[in-house]
Order: C-alpha cells, then sequence, then structure tokens
C-alpha cells in the first residue's frame, strides 16, 4: 500500500549556537512513510530532532537534504501556507487579539470561502470539540483546555490532508491531559484524519497512535505498533524508554524460527520470543529485557532469580518492589495486591518471569 | 555562499512583496544613515578638498586649541555619568526596593527631564544660578562666588537630564532580581546590609555598567546644554558645530565629530553586544508581583528624603521656568505678564506650524518604517539581517551632531540636492528617531510567540497577510511608543537639525536658543513651555489612541 505521507531521508542542520564552525544535526536521515487516515506518533526525549521533523513537514523550517512527499506531490519549497497541512501548536498560538471565531474563521477567511460557510463550518467544528457559546470569547478569557480545544479546531476546520500536532497536550494538567487525550483519539478515528503527532510522554504515544516512531539523536531507531514495540523493544534504549525495564546479563543457547533460549549468570535458563526479524546468533552475549510487571513471587528453587527485599513502595492499585538479587536490584510490580501476602523488607523471595515478560536486545 | 544562505535567499525569491521590503529597507538605511557618516569621516580626511591626508588628525591632536575639547567633553562624560548612575541607583533601589511612599509621583516626576526640550533644564540653571540668576543674584546678594558657565554647570545641569535615563534601566534590572534571593540570603544569617553588597549589588551590576555607558554616551552627545551652558569650557560637539557654522573650517569640524563619534560609538557597542550577554538576570517581560522585604524605618527615611531632594529640584528647576515665562525682563522685573506667550503666538507662529507640520510628517514615517525594520530583523531569515539591525539602530549611537554634519555634507549635492528643503529636516527626523520604533519592535516582537504567526502562514495566509492581520495588531503598543517617542523628539531636538535648517523652515528649538542667545530669558521659558505643552498634549493623544487601538484593551472591554 502506497503511503500518504512520504518522508525520505530528511537532515535538517542547525548551526551550533556556541561555535561559529559546527552543526547540530538535528535530523539525520530520517525516513518513514504515514498511511492515509492513519496516526503515527513521533516518540523521543527532548532534543531527539521529533519537533524539527514535524517542523519539516509542516514547512516551517527548510531541510537540508531530503524530500517531503505528500499526497505523491513533493513540496519541499512550498511556504507553509501553500501546504496541504495544519499544525495544532504546543503554545496553541492562539491569535490574542481575535475571538474565538475568528481565530477558528481565520483559515477559511485565507481560502476565500464564503461568509455563510465560513460561519457554518465554524459553528460545526466548535460543536465537535464542545466550545459551543464561547465563539465570542478572547483567548484570554479561556481556561487551558479550552484554548487547547480552540487549537485543535482551528487546524481540523481547514481539513487538511495531513494534521500536525506538537505536544499539544502538554501544557495541561494531568487530570485534564488524559480526558483530552480520550477526546483526541475518539475525533481522529471519526474523522480519520492523517496525523502525525509529536510527543515525548510515552504513555500518549501508546493510547493514541496506529504506529509508533522512536527517535533518538536525530534518527529513527524503531517503527511499529505500540503493542510491538513494548513487546520487542528494537534495544536497550527503546526498552528503557517505553515502560519500565529491568536488564540482566544473559547469554543465547539456542535458537528457534521466533524464540530462544536463553542462560543467565545465575546459570537458570529461561525461554524467550523474539520478533519475526532479528540477527541474534547462538551463542551471543545479550540483555534481557524483564517488565517489572510481569514478575510474580515465587519458591526460590523454581524461581529465575532470588533475592532480598529492600523497598516497598504500596500506591493502592499496585505494589512496587525492589528486590537485591546477583544480577543487580530489580523492580518488582505486583497488580491488585491486595489479593496476595506480600514480602516484608529483608524477606529473602524468589522472582519467576513469564514468558510475554521478556524479551532480548543487543548488548551494545 | 553556503548552501544554508543560497536556501534563504531562494525562499525569499519566492515572496517577491518580502524582497522588496528588504531591498526597500537596505537602500534607505544605506543612503540615509551609512551615507552621511561615511562623508563626515571622508570630508575630515580632505583638508584642502583634494586628496586625502591626515593632517586634520594631526592638528586635532597636537593643537591645544583642537586637543582641550576632546578631553573636557571626557572629562564631563564621566563625570555626569558616574554621579548620574549613583543618583539613578539610589533612586531605583528606593522605588524598586525599599517601598517609599508615593512610588507612582517619584517615578512621573522623573520622567520630566527625558520628554522635555534638552535646555530647559540649562535654562532653569540660567534663571536661578546666573549673572541675575534668582538665587545667587536675589537670594544671596552676589555673595556667593559660583560661576554657572562652565563644567560645574554642565556637572549639574546634565546628571539632572540624564539620570532618569539610569533610574529607568536599572529599575528594570532591580526588578527583574527576584527577591527570593534576598530572602535566601537573609536566611542563610546574612545581615541586610551583606545582603546588599552580596547579592542585590553583583546581580545588577551589568545594569549598572550598562546605565553609565548610556548616560555617558549621552553626555558626549548632549549640544543643547553645553551650547547655553559651557561658557568657557569648550566640548567637542559645540566646538564641531562653532568650527563648522562660525569659522567655516568643514574638514575641522568633521575631524571634531569623528573623534565624538568614537567614544560614543564603542560604548555603544560595549553595551549592546558585550554587556547585554554579561546579564545574569533574564527579563521575561512580566515581572512578578513584587514582594518587599519592609526595611528598617530610618532606611526607608533616609531614601525618601533623597528622592524626595532629586525631586525637588527638578520641580524647582521646571517651576522657576515656567514662572519666568511670565515676567517682564527676568532678574530685573518679576511683574506678571503674557507678554512672552503673546509672542510667541505670533511672532513665533511660524516656528511653531513649521516645527509640527515636520514632524507631524516624520512622525507616522518613522513609526512604519521601524516597526517594518523590526519585523524584518526579528521574524525573517535572509543573509546580513544582523546587519540592518546594527545599521538602524546605529543613529541611537551617533551623536546629533555627528549626524547634522553628515547630512550637511551628503545632501548638498547632486543626485541627492536637499539642502534648505523640508525633505532633509523630516529624514533627519525620520532617521534620528528610527533606532527606538525598531528596539521596541523587536522587543515586542520577542514577546510575540513565533507559533502564532506559523500558525497564520499554516492556515493559508502569506507572509504579507500575516504582517497585517496578526503582527501589526499584535505590535500596536510598540508602535505607539514609537510614534509618540518619535514626535516628541522631533519637536524638542536641536543637535542634528541645527545644521539642516534654512530661512523656510524653522524649528521652535532654534527660535528658543536665539532668544537665549539674545538674554530674552522670559522669552526662552515661555518658547519652552509651548514646547511642552504639545509633548503633554502628545501624551495624552497617545493614552487615547491606545485606548481604542490596542488588543489589551478591547479585551478588557470584552471581560468588562
Amino acid at each position: 500500500m502506497a503511503y500518504y505521507v512520504e518522508v525520505k531521508n530528511l537532515v535538517k542542520l542547525f548551526r551550533s549556537h556556541d561555535s561559529r564552525s559546527s552543526v547540530v544535526r538535528a535530523v539525520d536521515g530520517v525516513s518513514f512513510g504515514v498511511r492515509e487516515g492513519e496516526l503515527v506518533t513521533l516518540l523521543g526525549p527532548s532534543g531527539c530532532g521529533k519537533t524539527t521533523t514535524l517542523r519539516l513537514i509542516g514547512g516551517f523550517e527548510i531541510p537540508t537534504e531530503g524530500d517531503i512527499l505528500i499526497d505523491g506531490v513533493r513540496v519541499n519549497d512550498q511556504p507553509p501556507n501553500a501546504r496541504p497541512t495544519s499544525m495544532v501548536f504546543q503554545s496553541y498560538a492562539l491569535f490574542p487579539h481575535m475571538t474565538v471565531f475568528e481565530n477558528i474563521a481565520y483559515g477559511l477567511k485565507n481560502k476565500r470561502l464564503p461568509q455563510d460557510e465560513i460561519k457554518k463550518k465554524v459553528f460545526e467544528v466548535l460543536e465537535m470539540v464542545g466550545l459551543q457559546g464561547l465563539e465570542r470569547r478572547y483567548p484570554g478569557q479561556l481556561s487551558g483546555g479550552q484554548q487547547q480545544r480552540v487549537a485543535l479546531a482551528r487546524a481540523i476546520v481547514m481539513e487538511p490532508k495531513v494534521l500536525l500536532l506538537d505536544e499539544p497536550l502538554s501544557n495541561l494538567d494531568a487530570k485534564l491531559r488524559e480526558q483530552m487525550r480520550v477526546e483526541l483519539k475518539k475525533l481522529q478515528t471519526r474523522l480519520k484524519i492523517t496525523s502525525i503527532y509529536v510527543t515525548h510522554d510515552q504513555l500518549e504515544a501508546m493510547t493514541l497512535s496506529d504506529r509508533v516512531i522512536v527517535m533518538k539523536e536525530g534518527k529513527i531507531v524503531q517503527m511499529d505498533s505500540p503493542e510491538r514495540v513494548y513487546r520487542f523493544p528494537a534495544n536497550r534504549f527503546v526498552a528503557g524508554f517505553i515502560g519500565k525495564a529491568n536488564f540482566l546479563n544473559g547469554k543465547i543457547e539456542r535458537l528457534e524460527e521466533s524464540a530462544c533460549e536463553l542462560r543467565l549468570v545465575n546459570g537458570t535458563s529461561l525461554k524467550a520470543d523474539l520478533p519475526d526479524k532479528h540477527d541474534f546468533t547462538t551463542g551471543e552475549e545479550v540483555l534481557v529485557v524483564v517488565r517489572p510487571e510481569g514478575i510474580t513471587f515465587c519458591d526460590t528453587d523454581k524461581a529465575h532469580v532470588s533475592g532480598r527485599v529492600v523497598s516497598r513502595i504500596y500506591t493502592g492499585s499496585a505494589a512496587s518492589f525492589e528486590v537485591e538479587t546477583d544480577q543487580g536490584v530489580l523492580t518488582v510490580e505486583i497488580s491488585n495486591p491486595l489479593s496476595l501476602r506480600l514480602p516484608s523488607i529483608n524477606e529473602t523471595v524468589g522472582l519467576c518471569f513469564s514468558r510475554t515478560a521478556v524479551s532480548v536486545v543487543k548488548t551494545e | 555562499m553556503d548552501m544554508y544562505a543560497f536556501k534563504q535567499l531562494k525562499r525569499i525569491w519566492n515572496e517577491p512583496v518580502l524582497m522588496a521590503m528588504i531591498i526597500l529597507v537596505v537602500v534607505l538605511l544605506i543612503v540615509f544613515v551609512i551615507y552621511p557618516i561615511t562623508m563626515v569621516f571622508l570630508k575630515s580626511l580632505q583638508p584642502t578638498g583634494e586628496g586625502f591626508d591626515l593632517k586634520v588628525y594631526k592638528d586635532l591632536f597636537t593643537k591645544k586649541y583642537f586637543r582641550v575639547p576632546f578631553f573636557n567633553s571626557l572629562k564631563l562624560g564621566v563625570s555626569v555619568a558616574s554621579v548620574g548612575v549613583l543618583v539613578g541607583y539610589i533612586f531605583a533601589y528606593a522605588i524598586t526596593r525599599v517601598n517609599i511612599p508615593g512610588k507612582t509621583f517619584f517615578r512621573t516626576a522623573a520622567s520630566f527631564p527625558i520628554i522635555s526640550p534638552p535646555f530647559v533644564i540649562a535654562l532653569a540653571a540660567i534663571l536661578l544660578f546666573g549673572r541675575n540668576g534668582l538665587i545667587t543674584h536675589r537670594l544671596l546678594n552676589d555673595r556667593l562666588r559660583f560661576d554657572i558657565y562652565g563644567f560645574w554647570g554642565l556637572l549639574i545641569v546634565e546628571t539632572l537630564a540624564y539620570f532618569p535615563t539610569a533610574f529607568m534601566t536599572m529599575e528594570g534590572i532591580l526588578q527583574s532580581i527576584d527577591p527570593a534571593l534576598e530572602e535566601a540570603s537573609l536566611s542563610l544569617k546574612a545581615s541586610k546590609w551583606k545582603t546588599f553588597w552580596k547579592v542585590t549589588f553583583p546581580l545588577s551590576m551589568p545594569g549598572i555598567l550598562a546605565s553609565w555607558l548610556l548616560v555617558f554616551s549621552q553626555s558626549m552627545a548632549d549640544f543643547g546644554n553645553p551650547l547655553i551652558l559651557s561658557g568657557n569650557y569648550h566640548v567637542l560637539s559645540v566646538a564641531a558645530y562653532l568650527e563648522i557654522t562660525g569659522s567655516y573650517r568643514i574638514p575641522y569640524g568633521s575631524g571634531l565629530a569623528i573623534l565624538l563619534l568614537i567614544p560614543t560609538l564603542i560604548a555603544f557597542f560595549v553595551q549592546r553586544y558585550w554587556l547585554s550577554r554579561k546579564s545574569y538576570v533574564t527579563v521575561t517581560g512580566k515581572p512578578s508581583a513584587m514582594r518587599i522585604l519592609e526595611p528598617a524605618k530610618w532606611v526607608k527615611v533616609l531614601f525618601t528624603l533623597i528622592s524626595a531632594f532629586m525631586v525637588g529640584v527638578i520641580f524647582l528647576f521646571y517651576g522657576t521656568v515656567f514662572y519666568g515665562s511670565f515676567t517682564k525682563l527676568w532678574g530685573v522685573n518679576h511683574t506678571f505678564t503674557l507678554d512672552n506667550y503673546r509672542y510667541v503666538f505670533d511672532i513665533g507662529s511660524e516656528y511653531l506650524k513649521d516645527t509640527l507640520f515636520l514632524a507631524a510628517i516624520a512622525t507616522p514615517l518613522s513609526g512604519f518604517l521601524g516597526m517594518l525594520t523590526a519585523y524584518l530583523v526579528a521574524r525573517k531569515e535572509f543573509p546580513g539581517r544582523r546587519v540592518i539591525e546594527a545599521m538602524s539602530l546605529l543613529t541611537f549611537a551617533v551623536p546629533g551632531t555627528v549626524v547634522g554634519i553628515g547630512y550637511l555634507l551628503a545632501f548638498n549635492q547632486k543626485p541627492l540636492m536637499l539642502t534648505g528643503t523640508a525633505l532633509i529636516i523630516i529624514l533627519v527626523f525620520v532617521f534620528r528617531h528610527l533606532p527606538v520604533g525598531v528596539q521596541n519592535g523587536v522587543a515586542a516582537l520577542y514577546q510575540i510567540d513565533p507559533a502564532i504567526e506559523e500558525a497564520s502562514l499554516d492556515l493559508g495566509a502569506s507572509s504579507y497577510r500575516t504582517f497585517w492581520k496578526i503582527t501589526m495588531p499584535l505590535m500596536m503598543p510598540a508602535l505607539f511608543t514609537a510614534l509618540f517617542y518619535t514626535f516628541v523628539k522631533s519637536m524638542t531636538a536641536i543637535s542634528a537639525v541645527i545644521f539642516v535648517v534654512s530661512g523656510k523652515w524653522q524649528l521652535i528649538t532654534v527660535a528658543i536658543l536665539g532668544s537665549v542667545e539674545n538674554s530674552d530669558l522670559a522669552q526662552a521659558a515661555a518658547y519652552s513651555y509651548v514646547l511642552i505643552g504639545f509633548v503633554v498634549a502628545a501624551m495624552f493623544l497617545l493614552r487615547w489612541v491606545t485606548n481604542i487601538f490596542s488588543y489589551q484593551e478591547r479585551i478588557r472591554r470584552a471581560r468588562a
């Protein structure tokens, strides 16, 4: 299937601020595609080049190298006002001197639509985002959540071919962010707008996206569905960045088609699944990734690893433990803790890993 | 040219309106800022009118007659800057940190000297301390042997005129120092005295240096006050003027102007490009709600007294001029009369009309050109934009005398033969006050999130439309300030325009000078107050217009 948005070998160099000669490779050879109607997230820590990539697609930066195609048309030389994209800005960038109505109508006026059609569309989208009755307010008179909705409405009223969202929820408090995340997802599914979403919040990326693109230092490190990114992280960075992870040293004893048998340093062996495509070899030293929620307490003779409990934090819906083992300190998370007898500090415990919580990455 | 610059150019090429604007601004700046100053420099290298040599500079440094003004100016500049900064700092500290009563009153009073005609204070000094002075002659019966004409008179007058600049700069700096830092120091058991010297003072150091350089440049460049008050104490700006208009030795006048230009340029660039990076405080544009640690009672009393004294002196000076404008003959006959004002509105009405007309044309031109330049510099990426910014700010640093001589030399020949026209005066006004527009505009733009303009582009508006629909409305407050400043400064200017005025086009400030030279001080006082009247009227107009057009006001009304 052909991609709707295609980014080919994109490079963006910035002049370094502190010295004249050196350059920063903000985006360093990024290629990916987005299918029509799909929501793809660019995820990574700050400075990984995700926002720059988005701004290149929106036309706010000029690429040093590479091409950007939207619906088969190369848009590199088009200024933002000629591109079929609309952006929701992190700071919302609402026009402070215009009312909500004027803000949303602004783009439609630029398209030279007739007055009554503008009015109709603005009121439609106001209803869609739940802002009926606020059209005469100024942005300064709105709450953060309402401002966010105006920013969103202003972008989607343009019916863009591609909607670009630059950390749109990062200025909201935690509760509101969760609510907006759900609303955003519903809206996007209903309207089926092809969207590229930038965030550093892995939870946001996981809940919203059809596919996640994890970036680091200007490069793509992994591109996959949320489930697979979590289940089969491409390297240690991804495993640690998305969700929590324990790392243990191990060795591949035997390789099957998409699974393997591992031997840990302490001599115990366990089975682990591998992604369809991989380049592990028998006998290779690897890092074994174990998700904390996939560890249970069990008898020490049956356990993969044993150790002593050094800390215990109870949060109501879950409890988390730190266990000191000969493989280092491991984190264990128990959901529904009231149903179990929980070990106390200094107690010696055995830890069993469930197969779905274990994956393998290169040692690097 | 590297690839990056090439790509920027390629983008601009696609936007012809933008391209045309950039070219327009560059051409204007080169012709009306760079070219005149270059002419002053070239002229100083042509003592005989043919060929280039350094004879002028050799004379300037070897002949006592030329050397004295240079060192006099430096000495005066250093003294005024030091005293002015000290007074300004005390004033700023009193208002931001001591919580003296009547802060608004003190702040307003301190801004008088900034917006009033430059030599009103000098005029007041003569009225008070001159040969027929109210204090020296009337009160003390000439028992005090004090000559207001000379170094000490100039020091007093320029300190009063320029300490408000230092005050305003340092008020901003002190306000941006988080009081929590001082509270932290106190909680770590430092005394208030120690906290001041170890925390507050070091943090305000960049501001102190910046204001020092600013006041130093202002004193060096001052022309109006020394012209009527310097007596035998010759300074550069007046010496250059006299060389050109008195002795017609244009190369020597130009040479003196260059000597005046060098220290002010150095001060400007040090202040702007070096000191500004040294600053510890980041000015967020929104000073946080001030918490003030209530100081000891005696501290409060002391600071109130010092501030009251300074403001008292300001009132005494302005009050004396006001009083003087209603007297028959100062020092001799103090009977109340309206004759002086009658004269101003009768004989002087030509001066009034000309000044108003020229300033009214120059003001909008300067304001819009300033905003346009600020927009290009702050928001557009193109090769050489930093150079444009530096060029547009240059007249800030260049003393008016140098600008005036430059215009005199540059536009006295074909193809730009402008001498004697109204246009040359308007051009002086426009480009001399352009920096305020540029600087205010740039400051306003830096406070507007660039994403707002990107959003407009993203929603399909062109650069051009974005400028008019989004940027311009948001820059309105900055534009109004620039308009106000240009108008006031054009009305009250003297140093540059005195070289380009002609019989056909006359200015009030020139009339005031004439009255002072004829020893008709009462008439000069009446002129000054008419001028002050215009400034005050402009201020009210500014407030009214701002209320109508600024979007903040509209939002405030929408809320009510």
